[in-house]
């Protein structure tokens, strides 16, 4: 047994005074963080500066979703891709200057909720911004870094050399055009693939990863990590395929890559299945 | 006294009840707490969506307080069913049904807790439940309420959603629970000509507001939802920071929803936690060693 916890209890039990009234008038501190991540920030260096949160909602131009037909080939919508990334960076743009008013290097952790509806598209993002305990390390870069890289993932990071960039963002939609009647009628009745779906969804992902690439080029990037893949027919739209796409940008910040050397472990508690039955002899 | 003697001791007056499951009960004993009982604490409010003397809009005969923001409509006179302007307006009295009906539950918790001579309640679960048929709201808070031996109970016990291990790694970091906290924004949005066409998708692209005629829209930013939403967002923060009294709110959850009315989206964002204290200077914990477990499957 722990000894040392019981009295630590009773000291901080005794701490919080005969009224619980509060010891300190410095600012407040919000965070979003897990006793584990803040232990583990800490440990870093770093510790929470503030809950931050990023939102846009952006219209989609009319008609932008209309079957599109006569066309035999697979048709971009342009109008849907735009909206999705200007919304995407309206809200980036928006949490960073949340995170910068509450004197962050950056934000980790960020949670990421899309949701593109019949003629708009919105982003909300929450996270915690996070600033260094020692006031030597103040990162050098002008502007704070936005991740969705756990406070674990990027202890990781950083122990392997590396830091995060930006939240980098892709996005495609493409119009699958319609079967004509005479493919309809030759297909029914057998499960056979569906070309138009297939390359819709093909130059969506094309698009989305390539814009990914391109946003993480521009900030110098060596690589993208931890990517998420929101992909698919639309609900309210079945014919248009969406492929939007979201990871953290890295650089290197370590003069090489530092291997983390992880130890092997053999757990000794098997989970195993408790059958009552079994031990009856049933 | 030791943990377990101090644990089993209430048993003999009568047994104690707690919400702990098995695993939570070993930490909770390696603390030094003890269960002392199950407690409780709700409140049920009456639920108005729009207020007293006010109408769908928030007008009428009340008086609007707190955040709001209009916006005028560019078209000029089109015809009767044409919104002539657009509202972003705060629910205050939403807010205050929702936090006085929290505090009720939380003192009622308190108070029994305290009746039990305890020092804290921890591992709190809560209920909301909105009755339509009544019109009224349920808060509900439920936790155990624990002791410790050696330590006089402070004059009101702390509260904290926390409990088995991670209410121990949160001790041992420097930290002691003070209270659960809550805080809630409700924003009301009458949309505006502008954004009803924007949230149909209708209208054309490229033109700017001073280009735009009756039925052309402009593409981009839907400004006034947006605008309610991040309202939404830092009122809920603004609301809660004056609770922490200098502390920190750990573990926060905050919640958005918005769903659709007639007018538009009426969006509630709801941040919750627990206020704790550094009770002694933080002591760093030695670098994690990054480990793979060999597991069959």
């Amino acid at each position: 047994m722990n000894e040392g916890l019981p009295k630590d209890l009773r000291a901080a039990i005794t701490a919080l005074g005969a009224t619980g009234a509060a010891s300190t008038t410095a600012r407040s501190i919000t965070s979003d963080l897990s006793i584990d991540e803040t232990l583990l920030l800490h440990q870093m260096g770093f510790g929470p500066a503030d809950l931050v949160t990023g939102f846009s909602i952006v219209a989609i131009p009319y008609g932008t979703f209309l079957n599109q037909y006569g066309q035999s080939e697979p048709v971009d919508l342009p109008g849907a891709t735009n909206a999705t990334l200007a919304a995407f960076t309206n809200a980036i743009e928006r949490m960073r200057d949340e995170c910068q008013r509450a004197g962050g290097i950056g934000v980790v952790g960020v949670e990421v909720k899309v949701e593109v509806a019949g003629s708009s598209v919105s982003v909300a993002l929450s996270g915690t911004a996070i600033n260094p305990l020692a006031s030597g390390q103040r990162r050098t870069k002008a502007s704070p870094f936005v991740t969705d890289l756990s406070v674990r993932d990027y202890a990781l990071l950083t122990r392997a050399g590396w830091g995060p960039l930006e939240l980098v963002i892709g996005a495609g939609f493409v119009a699958a055009p319609p079967q004509r009647l005479g493919q309809v009628m030759s297909q029914a009745r057998q499960n056979v693939e569906l070309p138009n779906i297939t390359l819709a969804l093909q130059r969506a992902r094309e698009q989305g990863m390539e814009r990914m690439q391109q946003g993480a080029i521009a900030h110098h990037a060596a690589g993208v990590v931890d990517v998420t893949i929101i992909d698919g027919p639309l609900g309210h739209s079945h014919h248009v395929c969406a492929f939007i796409c979201f990871g953290t940008a890295i650089e290197l910040i370590a003069e090489r890559h530092q291997l983390i050397e992880p130890q092997l472990i053999l757990p000794l508690d098997d989970s195993f299945d408790f059958e009552a039955t079994a031990l009856r002899g049933d | 006294m030791t943990n377990a003697t101090a644990a089993s001791a209430p048993i003999a007056a009568g047994a104690w009840t707690s919400g702990l499951s098995t695993a939570e009960f070993a930490a909770t004993l390696e603390a030094g707490l003890t269960p002392l009982g199950f407690v409780q604490g709700c409140s049920v409010v009456n639920w108005n969506f729009y207020g007293f003397g006010l109408n769908s809009l928030g007008l009428g005969g009340g008086q609007l307080s707190g955040y709001s923001e209009q916006y005028s409509c560019p078209h000029g006179i089109v015809s009767n069913e044409h919104r002539r302007y657009g509202l972003n307006y705060e629910k205050t009295w939403l807010e205050r049904a929702y936090k006085s009906s929290f505090a009720a539950a939380k003192e009622r918790l308190v108070n029994e807790a305290r009746a039990m001579g305890a020092c804290g309640v921890i591992d709190i679960v809560e209920r909301t439940e909105y009755h339509s048929e009544s019109g009224a709201f349920e808060f509900t808070l439920n936790g155990t309420a624990v002791g410790l031996s050696g330590v006089a109970p402070p004059s009101t016990p702390f509260t904290t959603y926390l409990a088995g291990q991670r209410f121990n790694r949160l001790i041992e970091a420097g930290f002691v629970p003070v209270e659960i906290t809550l805080a809630i924004s409700a924003i009301g949005v009458y949309s505006s000509c502008v954004t009803e066409y924007q949230l149909r998708g209708a209208g054309a692209t490229g033109l700017g507001f001073g280009q735009m005629s009756y039925g052309a829209i402009p593409a981009g930013e839907i400004t006034q939802i947006t605008n309610a939403e991040i309202a939404a967002r830092s009122l809920v923060r603004e609301q809660l920071r004056p609770q922490l009294h200098g502390d920190i709110l750990h573990g926060a959850l905050l919640k958005v929803r918005s769903h659709e009315s007639a007018e538009g989206p009426q969006i509630e964002a709801i941040l919750q936690g627990t206020r704790v204290r550094q009770y002694r200077d933080f002591a760093p914990i030695a670098p994690p060693r990054p480990v793979i477990r060999l597991v069959d499957r």
